[in-house]
């Protein structure tokens, strides 16, 4: 459903020295480097699944929707959507995809959400009948029926966030792409969003893409990662995959009987451990390797009441990621 | 093809409802438009006049064939500003801000969703009442039937062309973030154009000649029919233009980059 | 005593930053600044160089109300000149926004005043006006297109250019005020360009109105905009006394609007979107 091969996009950045003497240079004479923002990206997606597209800030994940979509146009490489190359904006082929962007509103600002789905109803030849059901069906389900009447200008941020989304459905898209679709909500309306996208993957089943700096937005929703770092791919796997393949380290919580006084200075130096006040808990990071030599010196030595391995989550490894970055 | 012609109209249906209900929120703005619409057109009117307090002709036209010319330039003007002058300003936005992004996503070519999704509903009045002024000053000089049914035909043709070198000129919006200077351009061509060709001498005028031509070749041909094959070539013209522009379009739009806020 | 000298040196400097990225922000956008700034007065120089020309030659008149051909050119190239040097920017357009989108609340706490703050980006627009003023001017005395004036009126002249640029200034403030009010003020300060290019003598000398208007239209700003600095730069004797008063009294009656207008607004402003 989505293939590309080698995929590539350079953008030509313009730089000025700061103070009057550097805009006097730049008037005359401009200078520039070039940024590889996606570089020999592979990728090879099914016809429906929901997707996490994760990578730090500025790592070309909003580049590669935009090349997904037809926005822009690859500097190399081929990409192919729904069998149809994006660059070649096709009709048929548009109104198939969906993009929504967080930082950016196709809802007319000073109209009801209302009129511009109108307007939205004309591009996409949806069926009165259709559309009818949809909008109800889509209010319902985000729960702003009754705003839909109101100026946007006048709604507050997770329920313009909303509109949008209604407006990127309301044409039953085949593939949705989403990037950033919870940035800047509060916990209530992530978690509103969130439950909403799983419930519609789950009755439409269509493809869709999402970026989101939430962890837990991935977590929660999707079954396969893809990571892109510097613009280059270094995952795409499964959730616990991808957990596995980062993490080489994991927690294990050990509660002791009593207060532990002198615990060896060798694993203070070499691992992170954390105690709890009264000096009864430690949650300690040990590599994969010594997993099994630490937890058996540890119940040697100690008399532990009780321990059990943490569950990483996403978060975490990207934490460990985007600090070796 | 009566199946699409119905989905472009009933597309623009809604492009007019929508700018009609933004419009209508800002009750101020409507009134402060269409005074300056009126400003316009009357500068325009008094200054011709008192420049006729002293002289007779200019160039081949006395007063009454000028009143036609610039009412006839006028009405090209305020059809554009109706229609599409929103659309050029609000493209160039697009371009800078990257909200281009939605309209590349809709399914309908592009060059139509950014030429026509706005319209300045203020510019209503102003339309009538050059329109008016044509037909009044086309009695004055007493038309003949032929030239009377022409009229349309001369507006569409004085519109495209000047549509057409304003699309070429919003291409550059594309290559540069300088959107303002590029719309500051466009308005220089409407002000060339509202003038004569005959009042520009060599070799302003031969190189202007694409720029003069859209309003100064169809009065000619309706103050004297003999400049018919005039008409025709200024046809074909706007034909080629556009064709050019086709073209060119999508090839501009690749160069789009699509900056995110 | 130091500490007085020490504020002003501040203040100073504040200034001078102020001055410096707004130069460099019009200097970034070199095009938008060349095709904003130089490119609308030469068409609009051509186009009526043009018309008076075809205008002369059609009706093979010698002079018309007073003008030969070769005055009413002169009298368009000073205009070309004068107008480089005081043409305002669209800046009462940033106001608005800045007023409407809430970026003047950033003002209000600075210890560098709003006002201030525009004033400092109207000196950056003129200094570079200034060179390029000047630089014409040069151009179009090289060619002979013009002679130059004795120092007496080249002085004159200067007084005008900085009061009508001080003119320009507060209407454009006044202008941009309005959008405490309206949502959008872009077509006032549009009308305002149309009716004062019209009433100042800009296309057509203004003797050449019906005398009624011309002589009711010496109580307005708008004659002393262009029409009667350019006639004293091509050496016509005129009151100057009395032209630079009419104008003072009206920047005073801008300015006192303003105060008015500014308290009222602040009043209104809610600071939308801070």
């Amino acid at each position: 459903m989505i293939e590309c091969k080698k995929l590539s996009r350079d953008f030509k950045i313009y730089t000025k020295k700061a103070g009057l003497a550097g805009t006097l240079q730049a008037f005359f004479k401009r200078t520039y480097y070039i940024n590889q923002a996606v570089k020999d990206f592979d990728l090879n997606l099914d016809s429906h699944g929901l997707i996490g597209l994760l990578g730090p800030n500025g790592s070309g994940k909003t580049t590669l929707m935009k090349m997904f979509t037809g926005i822009i146009v690859p500097s190399r490489g081929t990409v192919e959507v729904l069998g149809e190359v994006p660059s070649k904006r096709k009709n048929s082929f548009k109104r198939n995809i969906s993009l929504v962007m967080g930082n950016k509103s196709q809802v007319w600002w000073d109209i009801p959400a209302m009129d511009s789905f109108l307007l939205f109803q004309r591009y996409y030849e949806i069926e009165e009948k259709d559309f009818k059901r949809r909008v109800n069906d889509l209010g319902e389900r985000l729960n702003i029926k009754s705003l839909l009447q109101v100026p946007v200008r006048k709604l507050s941020l997770g329920e313009r966030m909303k509109v949008e989304l209604m407006a990127c459905l309301l044409h039953e898209p085949k593939v949705i792409f989403l990037d950033e679709p919870t940035i800047g909500l509060d916990i209530a309306s992530q978690k509103n969003v969130r439950q909403f996208l799983k419930d519609y993957y789950e009755e439409k089943k269509p493809l869709i893409v999402l970026t989101s700096h939430y962890m837990a937005d991935v977590e929660a929703l999707c079954e396969k990662i893809i990571l892109i770092v510097k613009g280059e791919k270094r995952f795409d796997g499964s959730i616990e995959g991808f957990k596995e393949g980062f993490r080489k380290e994991k927690t294990i919580v050990f509660n002791f009987d009593e207060a532990i006084a002198n615990f060896p200075e060798k694993w203070r130096e070499r691992f992170y451990c954390d105690w709890n006040q009264d000096k009864t808990q430690l949650r300690i990071r040990v590599p994969e390797k010594e997993l099994k030599s630490v937890t058996v010196e540890i119940l040697n030595q100690y008399s532990v009441s009780d321990f059990h391995t943490e569950k990483v989550s996403v978060e975490e490894v990207m934490d460990d990621i985007l600090s070796h970055h | 093809m009566k199946r699409s012609l119905y989905k472009y109209i009933s597309l623009y249906k809604e492009f007019f409802k929508t700018s009609l209900t933004e419009e209508l929120s800002f009750r101020s703005n409507f009134i402060l438009q269409s005074l300056m619409n009126i400003i316009f057109i009357g500068t325009y009117f008094f200054t011709s006049f008192f420049i006729f307090d002293h002289i007779e002709h200019i160039g081949m036209w006395n007063e009454i064939e000028f009143l036609l010319f610039l009412s006839f330039a006028l009405a090209v003007d305020q059809t554009h500003y109706l229609i599409f002058s929103p659309n050029f300003w609000e493209f160039s936005g697009d371009v800078i801000l990257g909200t281009l992004d939605f309209q590349l996503l809709k399914p309908f070519p592009t060059l139509f969703t950014v030429l026509f999704r706005r319209v300045a509903v203020p510019g209503i009045l102003t339309v009538l009442l050059t329109y008016s002024l044509v037909i009044y000053f086309g009695i004055q000089v007493e038309l003949s039937l032929l030239v009377w049914l022409s009229l349309p035909l001369c507006l569409f043709l004085s519109l495209f062309l000047l549509l057409g070198i304003e699309v070429l000129i919003a291409m550059l919006n594309f290559f540069t973030v300088e959107g303002m200077g590029i719309n500051q351009l466009r308005l220089q061509v409407q002000h060339i154009c509202r003038w004569p060709d005959f009042i520009y001498k060599n070799p302003a005028r031969i190189w202007l000649f694409p720029l003069l031509a859209i309003t100064s070749i169809p009065v000619r041909w309706i103050l004297d029919m003999s400049y018919w094959s005039w008409l025709v070539a200024m046809f074909f013209g706007v034909l080629l233009l556009w064709f050019f522009i086709i073209l060119l379009w999508p090839k501009a739009l690749n160069f789009y980059e699509s900056p995110s806020s | 005593m130091l500490s007085f000298f020490m504020t002003i040196r501040l203040e100073y400097l504040k200034w001078l930053q102020s001055l410096k990225i707004s130069l460099s922000k019009n200097l970034n956008y070199k095009i938008n600044f060349l095709l904003m700034m130089v490119i609308p007065v030469l068409v609009y120089f051509a186009i009526k160089y043009n018309l008076w020309s075809s205008i002369y030659a059609t009706n093979s008149a010698e002079s018309i109300k007073g003008y030969t051909l070769s005055q009413m050119i002169e009298y368009q190239f000073w205009i070309l000149i004068f107008e480089l040097f005081v043409r305002s920017h669209f800046f009462s357009r940033n106001i608005s926004e800045d007023i409407r989108l809430g970026r003047i609340s950033v003002f209000l706490l600075y210890p560098f005043g709003f006002f201030n703050y525009q004033l400092s980006l109207f000196f950056s627009d003129k200094l570079i006006q200034f060179f390029i003023g000047i630089f014409s001017f040069f151009v179009v005395v090289t060619f002979g297109w013009i002679d130059i004036p004795s120092v007496g009126i080249l002085f004159r002249a200067g007084v005008f250019i900085f009061m009508v640029s001080a003119f320009w200034f507060f209407a454009q403030l006044l202008v941009g005020f309005m959008a405490f009010w309206l949502e959008e003020t872009w077509s006032i300060n549009i009308s305002i360009r149309f009716i004062s290019a019209f009433l100042s003598g800009f296309i057509v000398p203004l003797d050449m109105y019906p005398e009624i208007i011309s002589k009711i239209l010496l109580w307005t700003p708008f004659p002393y905009l262009i029409y009667i600095p350019v006639r004293i730069l091509m050496g016509e004797s005129i009151d100057v006394v009395f032209s630079l008063f009419i104008l003072f009294i009206w920047i005073l009656i801008l300015f006192v609007c303003i105060q008015l207008v500014w308290r009222k607004g602040l009043k209104l402003y809610t600071g939308a979107g801070i």
